[in-house]
């Protein structure tokens, strides 16, 4: 059965090594378009997080403090009340009356409303600066006003911040990748049907277990290779100097032992085996690749839903380690953050090898059953 | 040898309910013989075809190839049997050496038995010239053929075609029928479903002539027409399906 399994294996890596089309478009969609448009937007971060934008202040008061922290401050750009402000949409105004200054600005535009705070807490210094060289005038003594400074200080490692980030990222972005691409290969599932070929090998002395298997694993090679090709294109796009993830990534450094790299290699192939299980009993189900896309689009939702547990910091009980794709996304951070073997690793792969097992059964049972096969 | 005794097949639908494909079907090709199904659309010949090549199971009642029942013995009668339709697809990114291959060696054959056994084919099908280019532009002949080299790589005894030329031009309809009567001195058994009148009345030793899943009639050509008293077997089909 093994024999025949690897030969159906075989047959299906070559043809989709002959499908110009899907080659193309992997290698162009891996190598460029993802790393490109990733490398963009971390540009637009870039610009967005440290460029010197200068925000327009109506000066609606000659009160000195705020003259003094418009004046002060570069990013500012102060403008007289006579101006048209409607020229300005995104503009902070600043008033006064006898004792109160009045900061105005839009709490639906984050940005400006963090200019709006940002001179509220300069008016609070300009006005605490004062106070102080006034008591200082009279003779209190400067220990006495401020008899403390406080520092928040972090006392974690770039390595460890860059792990964190890793261990954050990288699981999220496996699963998304893995499933999208095996979505791709589901052709190699359904397309025996579409093209009229599946009662030949049906007829033939195959066992419908190797027909599985072998296609199964022709679904995971693919996807695990694709994959890999997207990771090598950012790689290539980040070492002529592209940021790929812009500041979020900030002072990090990425560091993998080779015991780690090893654990999130299994850790990975067990995923893929499960996703291609699953592309599986699709394909096998529908009768066209377009059917077979409806079906597939829940899949890729429920995989980002479950992907998306790996930014959390929650600590999960074990059993949610045997929800396949959640398992494997919280095992690869582990693996990563702790640096460690992650203790629920085994489970993790154990329930990956039983839903595959499953999987394929479901599937070889749905290859016996002739209104699946001969479905109208 | 193949045979049904009392075959029925019954399908569910959704929307229309039980549909009964073939009803009661009771026919016999001998070993070494060519039997001819004949039938208008609908009358259930591609589901007969379908249970003798154990992609169906019947409702009830038996059909049985080289004696063995196509329910039970599943795997054996797959060792026995050639299987050839003209809605079959061909791998469109191998070569028709590349499909045979690929074939004789899920069939358990030696890598020389199928080299063997495709240049046989190659030579009789005239398929030499293009036995080693991709089949994505093939002709519909060309594909047929190759349907036809790849059902007869592992050298059945026993042979199921449904509709072997529907969709062929008459220059490549003639050679497949040609073929089909070269494989009866071989010795084979052939059990074929066809539309066009004239291949069952060249090649078949015996015709069965099927309506809404009945049998309505069974015989070789000439016990037909004592039958039915008509010399010409389109006049033979017309009087009994129309009746």
């Amino acid at each position: 059965m093994l024999r025949q399994a690897l030969l159906v294996y075989r047959k299906e890596m070559l043809t989709m090594r002959r499908d110009r089309r899907l080659i193309i478009g992997v290698t162009v969609t891996s190598l460029l378009v993802m790393p490109a448009l990733m490398g963009f937007l971390g540009r637009m971060t870039n610009t967005g997080n440290g460029g010197p934008e200068l925000t327009p202040v109506v000066l609606g008061t000659d009160h000195p403090a705020a003259v003094a922290v418009v004046r002060g401050d570069p990013t500012l750009w102060a403008i007289g009340a006579t101006i048209d402000s409607s020229r300005y949409p995104n503009h902070v105004t600043i008033t006064s009356d006898n004792e109160t200054i009045r900061v105005i600005s839009d709490r639906t535009k984050p940005r400006l409303w963090s200019v709006a705070e940002r001179i509220d807490a300069s008016l609070e210094t300009w006005k605490r600066d004062r106070l102080m060289a006034r008591l200082q005038d009279l003779g209190v003594s400067r220990s006495e006003l401020d008899p403390f400074t406080v520092q928040l200080q972090d006392r974690s490692s770039e390595t460890a911040r860059g792990a964190v980030l890793l261990g954050t990222l990288m699981p999220y972005l496996v699963i998304v990748l893995l499933v999208a691409n095996s979505v791709r290969a589901v052709y190699v599932a359904v397309g025996e049907k579409e093209k009229n070929t599946l009662a030949s090998v049906l007829v033939s002395q195959v066992p419908r277990e190797a027909i599985v298997i072998g296609k199964s694993l022709a679904i995971t090679t693919f996807a695990i290779f694709a994959s890999v090709l997207l990771v090598m294109g950012m790689v290539v796009f980040a070492s002529l100097g592209f940021t790929i993830a812009g500041d979020a990534l900030g002072d990090a450094n990425f560091q993998l032992r080779p015991s780690q790299v090893v654990e999130l290699i299994i850790n990975i192939s067990g995923l893929a085996l499960v996703i291609s299980s699953v592309i599986m009993v699709v394909g096998t189900y529908a009768r066209t690749q377009r059917e077979a896309g409806i079906y597939t689009a829940p899949l890729l939702f429920v995989s980002i839903f479950l992907a998306v547990f790996s930014f959390s910091d929650t600590s999960f009980s074990t059993a949610v380690y045997a929800i396949p794709i959640l398992g494997n996304a919280l095992t690869m951070k582990a693996t990563i953050v702790d640096g460690t073997g992650a203790p629920e690793i085994g489970l993790v792969l154990g329930v990956n090898a039983l839903v595959f097992a499953v999987l394929v059964w479901v599937s070889v049972a749905m290859y016996r059953r002739e209104t699946v096969l001969f479905r109208r | 040898m193949i045979e049904t005794r009392s075959l029925r097949k019954v399908f569910q639908s959704k929307k229309k309910g039980q549909i009964t494909a073939i009803c009661d079907l009771t026919m016999r090709c001998g070993a070494g013989e060519i039997y001819a199904l004949l039938g208008p659309n609908g009358a259930g010949k591609t589901t007969t075809l379908r249970i003798l090549a154990t992609l169906m199971d019947p409702t009830s009642g038996d059909a049985r190839v080289d004696s063995l029942s196509v329910v039970h013995d599943k795997e054996e009668i797959r060792k026995r049997i050639g299987v050839v339709s003209y809605e079959t697809g061909v791998y469109e990114r191998m070569t028709p050496r590349e499909i045979g291959h690929y074939f004789g060696r899920l069939n358990n054959m030696e890598v020389g038995q199928i080299d063997h056994n495709l240049a046989y084919i190659f030579a009789l099908l005239r398929m030499e010239d293009f036995a080693d280019r991709r089949t994505d532009d093939f002709s519909t002949g060309m594909r047929q053929k190759t349907v036809l080299m790849r059902a007869l790589v592992t050298a059945p005894q026993i042979l199921i075609f449904d509709e072997p030329t529907s969709g062929l031009d008459l220059l490549t309809a003639k050679s497949v029928v040609d073929y089909i009567r070269l494989l009866k001195n071989e010795g084979k058994t052939i059990l074929f479903s066809t539309h066009v009148l004239w291949e069952a009345e060249k090649l078949a030793d015996r015709i069965g002539i099927i309506d809404r899943g009945r049998l309505v009639e069974e015989g070789t050509l000439s016990e037909l027409r004592e039958r039915t008293g008509r010399a010409d077997l389109e006049d033979i089909f017309f009087s009994l399906v129309s009746e």
